[in-house]
């Protein structure tokens, strides 16, 4: 190599970490919004708030508060339950709610410096009866949660209404996928079970005592199940999992029902609209003529 | 170190190979019998059954031609960094959410992402003549390698939690098939590639005494090395993209091998496929019936394995390649 050769390659490095220091210290520049808000570190806290009309006291939201449309714009302050801690110093929010914190030194170190902190843990219907509540008194919306949590109410009996009549053994059986690879369904000891069941459905994977087990497709098979229900992002029809190796012949598949049109959100994050998702759900299992996800 | 006849031997490597399957066919979630095998639980069952059969028998041969061809024994399939290369790109596709071949997506992205890291590492250790040094080829890919497993490392920690089974899933491997084509067109690729590396048996054995020898015994060497790397490639990558990353079974499986019968490749070869083949698809019945919930094969290739191969060490009968 020459020497024109080495020094313009010098020059080169130091020209881009120059810029790489220039960017990182743009960055930094950043002030966050208004010291003394709430900052909300998980989705289903965050939708809750929104539907209690506290939205705008939110300063600081998590990557995965995408719901309602305005939670976008909250600035981000990490992921569930890991926040970026030194930003959330910084931030000296009012107070900090969160679902659960993955590092446990996290609330102590923000209690340290006068934040308060608050872990609601949303793991059943009936926790987010009751976050709904705690959160209307934090905010003093105690009147909007009332109503809220009777407007859930009023969805979860709706969806009563369509199956109070069937018998346990004539109620469908459910299959849901929560993914492919590999597949993994949903077991008695999670959330999704009970909306299934408050639905109207039976979970076929409901004997496992599990959260989210992780199955062979040759259980799926032996279950047998009445109807499939798969996130709406994959769109897989039921010609597209009867693709699949020995599945063609599993009633669901048989017969067309296929629910992938319902977004994961309404019945995998426990917010304020799991009522609509479990809703939702027993209409499409009640009522397949006027709620046909296929065709 | 035995000797048997070949007409002694494959046939009953056959026979143990049959005998896995059968074991592998019996054991599951669901009970199953002979009769069954038409059922729709039988066909998943074979396709299983066949796809452990195939990796387990490319992943070995693979082992076995890169154990040769670089004189090394802890030489493996994933050595000249494919399983990162592939790794890289799996994780790319499932976080991206990328779907441009649709099924066929994660396959594809797979064995594309662990060709180009082959060809980067060749790329790398080739010299200005052409030839390709084997300590330089070993060394350039383990960087690589190392290299692009910190890439792995940064996507596999910016996965959003949702993702995060997926990509996991895939680095510890699985032999679970849902797509019949994908199964024939590896099949067809390892098969044609072991008969291949059968036939530069004897190749392969004046390799292993070294490059010069080989060179004065009338072997065109660099070719050689060039048509044999390929073939570990094609079959490693094409094992890689249908199953994500099976580790242990290409290193332990030419290994133990070699200890019994001898380094004579032309013997190794084909005993590597059966032997591989059958290791693979006891490991999948022990991870598909020991519990409820699947464990990953590859943590099974690795208990399983690991044992048996200390044992042969231990016993002094740990030939070199």
């Amino acid at each position: 190599m020459t020497l024109i050769k080495q020094s313009r390659m010098l020059l080169l490095v130091l020209l881009s970490l120059a810029a790489f220091a220039g960017v990182i210290l743009l960055k930094g520049r950043k002030q966050p919004r208004a010291v003394g808000g709430i900052v909300s570190l998980a989705p289903n806290i965050t939708e809750i708030l929104f539907e209690l009309g506290a939205g705008d006291q939110i300063t600081g939201a998590t990557d995965y508060c995408d719901y309602p449309a305005e939670a976008k714009a909250i600035p981000r302050v990490g992921s569930l339950g890991s926040p970026n801690i030194e930003l959330l110093l910084a931030m000296q929010p009012r107070l900090v709610l969160a679902a659960n914190f993955e590092h446990k030194n996290h609330p102590e170190i923000l209690r340290g410096s006068g934040i308060e902190v608050i872990e609601l843990r949303i793991e059943t219907i009936d926790d987010v009866f009751a976050a709904v509540d705690r959160l209307g008194q934090i905010t003093g919306a105690g009147g909007r949660a009332t109503e809220m949590n009777r407007k859930l109410q009023a969805c979860l009996d709706e969806a009563k209404s369509l199956y109070e009549g069937t018998p346990l053994e004539r109620r469908p059986t459910v299959y849901i996928e929560i993914a492919s690879k590999p597949i993994m369904t949903v077991g008695r000891r999670s959330f999704v079970h009970d909306i299934i069941e408050l639905a109207g459905g039976v979970n076929v994977a409901g004997g496992l005592d599990a959260l989210y087990p992780v199955v062979n497709p040759e259980t799926v098979v032996q279950w047998n199940p009445q109807v499939m229900l798969v996130g709406s992002m994959t769109q897989q029809s039921s010609e597209d999992l009867g693709r699949r190796i020995g599945w063609g012949g599993i009633d669901a598949l048989q017969n067309g029902r296929v629910i992938n049109d319902l977004s994961p959100d309404l019945y995998l994050r426990p917010g304020p609209r799991l009522a609509t998702g479990v809703l939702e759900l027993a209409r499409r299992l009640y009522r397949p003529g006027a709620q046909r996800s296929e065709n | 170190m035995i000797k048997p006849k070949a007409s002694i031997l494959y046939p009953c490597l056959f026979a143990m190979l049959l005998m896995s399957a059968a074991i592998s066919l019996a054991l599951g979630p669901v009970a199953l019998s002979i009769d069954d095998l038409g059922s729709n639980i039988g066909q998943l069952r074979t396709a299983r059954i066949l796809t452990g059969m195939i990796i387990g028998a490319a992943l070995s041969v693979a082992g076995a031609i890169f154990q040769a061809l670089l004189r090394n024994p802890l030489a493996e399939p994933y050595v000249l960094g494919v399983s990162s290369g592939a790794g890289v790109a799996a994780a790319t596709s499932i976080i991206m959410n990328i779907a441009i071949f649709g099924a066929w997506t994660l396959p594809v992205m797979a064995f594309v992402g662990a060709i180009a890291a082959i060809l980067l590492v060749l790329a790398i250790a080739r010299s200005a003549g052409g030839a390709i040094p084997v300590q330089t080829l070993l060394l350039a890919g383990v960087v690589v390698g190392s290299v692009l497993g910190s890439g792995l490392m940064f996507l596999v920690n910016m996965s959003p939690n949702e993702k995060l089974p997926t990509v996991m899933w895939w680095l510890m491997g699985s032999l679970q098939l849902f797509n019949w084509s994908l199964l024939q067109v590896v099949a067809m690729v390892t098969l044609v590639s072991i008969g291949l590396s059968w036939f530069l048996g004897s190749s392969m054995n004046i390799l292993s005494m070294g490059e010069e020898p080989a060179a004065h015994l009338g072997l065109n060497v660099e070719r050689t090395k060039i048509i044999l790397l390929a073939l570990a490639s094609l079959m490693t990558g094409c094992a890689v993209a249908a199953c994500g990353l099976i580790g242990f079974v290409g290193l332990i499986v030419p290994h133990s091998v070699r200890s019994v019968l001898g380094p004579d490749h032309r013997r190794l070869i084909p005993s590597c496929a059966l032997c591989g083949a059958a290791f693979v698809v006891l490991a999948d019945s022990a991870a598909r019936s020991l519990f409820v919930q699947e464990i990953p094969i590859g943590a099974v290739t690795a208990f399983m394995g690991g044992p048996f191969f200390l044992l042969l060490l231990k016993r002094g009968r740990g030939a070199r390649p």
